[in-house]
């Protein structure tokens, strides 16, 4: 009778865990949609934007494309209209992007902008580097794509947490030890009165 | 709830921590939208010229032969208002505009600088050179001749946390580009 009851307590805890996993992934999902962008969120590996942003911290994005037309009409949009629409790409922000034959993408700030009605080419230049991202680029291409290229547009901005992933991704191991932690927190949780 | 056992009340300590840390983090980034920065003494900058010839840099555009422009500048901006407790910094960078028969648009940076302190945040630069070295100004038609650039700082606030803000000022008028 003890052993059926713990267990069940044990299937309920593990319920609960799935649960809040399943959650936090909807809610990527859903920013993922929200933000017309495949990976909205993105942890910064380099330090070739200090000191903007340093190794471990964590950008939001934004893949919205608006029309030009509403950046025309009236006076400038306040930050909140900027971020509720969404805001083309302009002069100065940071894109976050990845070249083909790189596996790692590249977070720099848009130094030279080229717009037209069908197509927007830019250059990168990372505020830490001293030149410009030309020669990260394979030999003919000299100009980046914003359809092709450009996987978001950075809106936000929140320190140290990627560092999290990092750690992950430095010390596999951390990995076994991060589950493990959680498949004891889960079994050991059947005392609580809930 | 069982406050006795060590465990739980380590769970419950944590549980309320993170609850409030992540109000504390949405209040921030709410608060950082709702109050909006006021730059108004930002005066348009005072272009003196802007001369380009053919050039090859090996730092710049697969050290392909191009067309580079250079501009001396005197600028007047005061960015003191942009600063909070929640700024980390403000980058400020001055913006060639021009239309061309390809690109409706052309925005390239021609100088730009990173103020840390509110101090330091009013610029009064005074017969500056546009910088080959780090932004290599050329054109995108590899032309520069009959045309006309309007030069404008734009600024990036970067935030300890929360959303990134950027603005723009008033333009210069028309400086045409010089063959040298």
């Amino acid at each position: 009778m003890k052993t059926k009851m713990n267990f069940r307590q044990v299937l309920s805890q593990v319920l609960n865990l799935l649960l809040v996993l399943s959650s936090a992934y909807m809610g990527y999902k859903a920013l993922s949609f929200m933000t017309d962008c495949e990976s909205p969120v993105v942890v910064v590996l380099s330090e070739s934007m200090e000191p903007s942003f340093r190794r471990g911290d964590l950008l939001f994005l934004d893949n919205r494309k608006p029309s030009i037309e509403k950046k025309l009409e009236g006076s400038e949009p306040s930050l909140w209209e900027k971020i509720w629409h969404g805001s083309p790409l302009g002069i100065g922000d940071i894109v976050v992007y990845s070249l083909p034959h790189r596996p790692i993408p590249i977070v720099h700030r848009v130094v030279k902008l080229y717009e037209s009605e069908n197509e927007t080419k830019f250059i990168t230049k990372g505020d830490n580097n001293r030149i410009d991202d030309v020669g990260l680029f394979p030999r003919p291409m000299t100009y980046l794509d914003r359809e092709k290229h450009v996987i978001g547009v950075v809106r936000g901005y929140f320190p140290y947490l990627g560092m999290i992933t990092i750690w992950l991704t430095d010390y596999p191991i951390l990995k076994y030890v991060l589950l493990g932690a959680l498949g004891l927190l889960t079994l050991f949780q059947k005392e609580e009165s809930s | 709830m069982l406050l006795d056992t060590t465990s739980n009340r380590a769970s419950a300590f944590f549980s309320k921590v993170s609850s409030m840390l992540i109000l504390l983090c949405a209040i921030i980034t709410v608060q950082n939208i709702v109050k909006a920065p006021n730059v108004d003494k930002v005066f348009p900058a005072n272009v003196h010229y802007a001369k380009y010839k053919p050039a090859r840099f090996y730092h710049a555009f697969h050290n392909k032969k191009q067309n580079y422009a250079q501009v001396k500048f005197d600028l007047d901006a005061d960015f003191s208002n942009l600063w909070n407790w929640n700024t980390k910094h403000v980058v400020v960078y001055l913006v060639a505009s021009y239309p061309t028969e390809k690109h409706d648009v052309n925005n390239v940076i021609v100088w730009d600088r990173i103020l840390s302190t509110p101090d330091e945040s009013h610029l009064q630069v005074k017969n500056a050179l546009s910088n080959l070295h780090a932004h290599p100004f050329h054109e995108y038609s590899n032309d520069f001749s009959n045309l006309e650039a309007n030069y404008t700082m734009h600024w990036t606030v970067s935030p300890k946390l929360g959303f990134l803000a950027w603005g723009s000022g008033m333009s210069s008028l028309g400086v045409p580009f010089t063959k040298i």
